[in-house]
């Protein structure tokens, strides 16, 4: 666990890692979906065989064929395309969200940790009851205040899962305190600000991305939530969750909105939880559940 | 909070064309031009005395509003509790037979199961049990307790799924973690029957660790509700909490989110007692 990480054998680790990863068909799996989940939130724009936004009344509603791979919705907008560019939102929101609230979360847990008793509790008890408020719940009432938008939904995340990653880097840095080699570069007067980055912050970083891996489903279902109840993307912009609303009211007579919304959602999700399982189980076997 | 909201609740009330003077007559009787800190007490003198507020759009006490939907938002929460303790033998047989066939399949639905937004999940099934097979009602909830009962099915499993997933991750774990303890070798050495170890021995410790996970599950419980509600257009806390959110109907906010707490907090207060009946060891740790 606790070992100096330098340059070099921080690439190899990392290489090992990955090759570990795609060792398996449920690993590799996991990993070409999480890439192509990146790579077509960046290019969806260009990708996109057709305008996502633009109306066409004549082609509304019409089942999938080779103009449209997956159909039209019910302004004539071709759903393939609508999905390619709504994978922008569900990339950036899982990207920015995340890193926002991990930065958070990492800084508040050492902080915890190395501080006094009373700080550390008054810290813990925020933690506990800002985690116990159910996520949705949490999200209409804020939305109610603040009206929807992307960022509303970035704050809401952001504030709904930092406590976990405190919580757990808190717990890490607690036990690495008391360890010997952090300890004496205590002894030798080394500032604690240098101690943490250089010695508790690469120890601590693994098992908080093996969360926040599992965590992207859920800012993914949560942005796909909101929307789909017309609280979080505003309209035209595509977003997964607003396919989802467009495909529902038509979900008698053309099921194919709705299924093929549906699967760019499952596919994540299940690629996100699957990668931190295996990244769990090949970082930290004593994790393993 | 809610106060420093632009917008005036007395124009969401009346409408564009009141006449101030009616405007002013009912910020009068909200309250609404006194001092913020003024308002705060009157609201949670309010509250000590079981007033709520009233609903902005209807003017019924919120109270009233929240006790009338409270049931259906209850009763779908316990069908998902109970529906969730299938994760319990799944979870027990895939750790009895681990590595096997049924071990990994369960696994790889289980972990999708987990991840799978509810809202995915309960539009998958209202195409396939509702669309396509007609089998199950989709929509409302239903009257008479058969209905009642069908109409709960798919909202159940809607929610559920994803729980069971996780109970028999849990379960199985656990499981596996006690099945290779020393009392548990001892009790095979004696010829104990397997079925009869499994009963006395394992699952009493696996047990604990479920029933703690459901308890602090609760709260995604009521979020996922949120959604369903919506989507299977049922009656509920989740609903009627949109729709205010939606009509900007503050009082009926502050109403739910308060019968959230309250239900939340009795969830994990009953998770700890149950605990504490089933493992007496958590006794000793309080």
């Amino acid at each position: 666990m606790a070992q100096r990480t330098n340059k070099h054998t921080g690439l190899t680790r990392v290489r090992n890692v990955i090759r570990k990863l795609c060792s398996t068909p449920l690993g590799l799996f996991s990993v070409i979906i999480v890439t192509a989940f990146f790579v077509v939130g960046i290019t969806g724009d260009w990708i996109a065989p057709y305008d996502p936004i633009k109306l066409d009344i004549r082609a509304k509603l019409q089942g999938p064929s080779s103009a449209h791979w997956l159909g039209t919705d019910q302004v004539g907008r071709d759903v393939f395309s609508r999905l390619l560019v709504g994978t922008k939102v569900a990339s950036y929101l899982a990207v920015t969200a995340v890193s926002i609230s991990l930065a958070i979360g990492i800084f508040l847990g050492m902080i915890a940790a190395f501080t006094s008793r009373w700080i550390d509790w008054s810290m813990l008890l925020i933690f506990d009851t800002v985690r116990s408020f159910p996520t949705l719940m949490f999200a209409l009432a804020v939305i109610a205040l603040f009206g929807p938008s992307i960022n509303t939904i970035i704050g809401i995340v952001v504030i709904s899962t930092f406590p976990s990653y405190a919580r757990l880097v808190r717990t890490q840095v607690l036990s690495l305190r008391s360890m010997e080699y952090i300890e004496a570069q205590r002894a030798m007067g080394t500032r604690l600000p240098r101690i943490l980055m250089r010695h508790i912050f690469p120890n601590v970083i693994g098992p908080v991305m093996i969360v926040a891996s599992m965590d992207i489903p859920l800012v993914i279902g949560v942005e796909a939530g909101l929307s789909f109840l017309g609280l979080g993307v505003r309209p035209p912009t595509p977003s997964w969750g607003t396919i989802l609303n467009d495909g529902f009211s038509f979900i008698r007579n053309t099921p194919w909105i709705v299924i093929s919304a549906g699967l760019p959602l499952i596919l994540t999700t299940v690629a996100f939880t699957t990668l931190g399982e295996r990244l769990r189980d090949i970082l930290d076997p004593k994790l393993r559940r | 909070m809610i106060q420093f909201v632009p917008g005036d609740p007395a124009n969401v009330m009346l409408g564009p064309r009141a006449t101030p003077e009616l405007k002013e007559a009912l910020r009068e009787r909200l309250h609404l031009n006194d001092a913020f800190i003024v308002q705060v007490y009157y609201f949670f003198s309010g509250l000590m005395q079981g007033d709520l507020g009233v609903d902005l759009t209807s003017n019924r006490p919120v109270l009233g509003i929240l006790i009338e939907q409270a049931p259906f938002t209850a009763s779908l929460v316990a069908s998902t509790l109970l529906v969730t303790l299938l994760g319990i033998p799944i979870g027990t047989y895939a750790a009895v037979h681990r590595d096997g066939f049924f071990d990994k399949a369960s696994g790889v639905v289980s972990v999708s199961l987990i991840a799978v937004p509810p809202i995915v999940i309960g539009l998958y099934l209202i195409l396939f049990f509702s669309v396509s097979l007609q089998l199950l009602p989709a929509i409302g909830a239903g009257e008479g307790f058969w209905e009642i009962l069908l109409h709960l099915v798919l909202p159940t499993l809607a929610i559920g799924l994803t729980w069971i997933g996780y109970v028999s991750r849990l379960v199985r774990a656990s499981m596996i973690e006690v099945l290779g303890q020393n009392h548990v070798k001892t009790a095979r050495a004696f010829g104990i029957p397997n079925q009869r170890i499994l009963r006395a021995y394992v699952l009493r410790v696996a047990l604990p660790a479920t029933i703690t996970v459901l308890g602090v599950s609760i709260g995604f419980i009521l979020s996922s509700a949120v959604i369903v509600e919506i989507v299977f257009s049922r009656p509920g806390i989740g609903k009627l909490m949109y729709d205010a959110v939606i009509s900007r109907n503050y009082p009926v906010v502050m109403g739910t989110v308060l019968a959230s707490t309250v239900f939340i907090v009795t969830a994990t207060t009953i998770s700890d007692l149950l605990n504490v009946m089933l493992d007496p060891r958590t006794k000793d740790e309080n």
